[in-house]
């Protein structure tokens, strides 16, 4: 008796720490927050002087939809993470900038240009929506002028979304 | 108080083709009436022509004439006399290039535009036809040629 006494209580102390284990996660990462990017013309190609000279802008290049089910605000920001070329010399970050050309639904957003850097740029603090909310930014590069040799530029942009 | 991050990145290729341009101001007239003197000694028009060039390769303008005699006319006009009777030099320097057919390194450059040292410059022209050909009405067209080194 004793002993099945003891290992009843040994089983259930197992099921909540498999519990606990298995919940903790889903909290906040999976569950409530989530921040989808979408690629859909981020490329530049600059064959001509007007075009080295004057900062080229692909309309609606990238999407970020952002959900957020907590009760608190979160932030969006960006930042190059990385920069190679095909050549001896990349690309500075600050190449490359975002506006938000527009928000759905309509929320109060951050439309600013913001030029890009190796440390993250904050893009957008929002209130939490409950609901998906998708941006479609502008991207800009350059002006990018005669300094650089031709070749393929690669910048890799990376979104952090986060909540307090 | 921990927290939460998500994040995802997207790429961006910048494809940057070779681009090289220039452009030429005439500073004189191209029409040189000689005097006596001239014919022999030979008759300059510093800073006759003004190039800019803007350039993302290392650069080389390169001189030539069109044909290799000057196109004549009148009774006593000479039709062979050569396109070396111009010498053209970038302004400051002092060894003329005598032109012919033949493409000839003008100057070379650096990347970057025209405000980078050594993409604008001016270029000195000097005829010198001497007392072989005949008095009448000569003309030759001169070409520039901008080329990666």
């Amino acid at each position: 008796m004793c002993n099945t006494g003891i290992n009843k209580i040994r089983l259930l102390v197992i099921h909540v720490v498999i519990m606990l284990v298995l919940t903790t996660p889903a909290l906040g990462q999976n569950k409530n927050n989530q921040i989808e990017l979408t690629a859909i013309n981020t490329g530049f190609n600059l064959s001509n002087a007007s075009a080295l000279e004057t900062q080229q802008v692909k309309t609606n290049a990238f999407q970020i939809t952002a959900t957020s089910k907590s009760s608190n605000n979160f932030r969006i920001f960006a930042k190059v993470s990385s920069s190679t070329s095909s050549t001896a010399t990349p690309l500075p970050a600050s190449m490359l900038a975002v506006r938000l050309n527009s928000v759905s639904p309509t929320v109060t957003a951050n439309f600013n240009t913001v030029i890009l850097s190796t440390s993250d740029q904050t893009l957008q603090t929002l209130n939490t929506t409950n609901t998906p909310i998708t941006f479609n930014y502008d991207l800009l590069a350059g002006p990018i002028g005669y300094s650089y040799a031709p070749g393929t530029y690669n910048l890799t942009m990376l979104f952090t979304m986060t909540q307090p | 108080m921990a927290q939460y991050s998500f994040n995802g990145t997207i790429n961006s290729a910048i494809s940057i083709q070779s681009v090289m341009e220039f452009t030429i101001t005439n500073n004189a007239s191209p029409a040189i009436t000689f005097t006596s003197a001239q014919y022999g000694s030979g008759y300059t028009i510093s800073n006759f022509n003004s190039f800019n060039i803007k350039s993302n390769q290392l650069w080389k303008l390169g001189v030539s004439s069109a044909t290799p005699n000057f196109s004549a006319s009148g009774t006593y006009a000479s039709a062979n006399m050569p396109a070396s009777v111009i010498g053209v030099v970038k302004s400051g320097q002092s060894s003329y290039i005598q032109l012919s057919s033949t493409d000839q390194v003008l100057a070379t450059g650096n990347r970057g535009n025209t405000s980078v040292s050594g993409n604008s410059f001016n270029m000195d022209l000097k005829a010198t036809p001497g007392y072989n050909y005949g008095p009448g009405i000569y003309n030759l067209s001169i070409v520039y040629t901008l080329t990666v080194q």
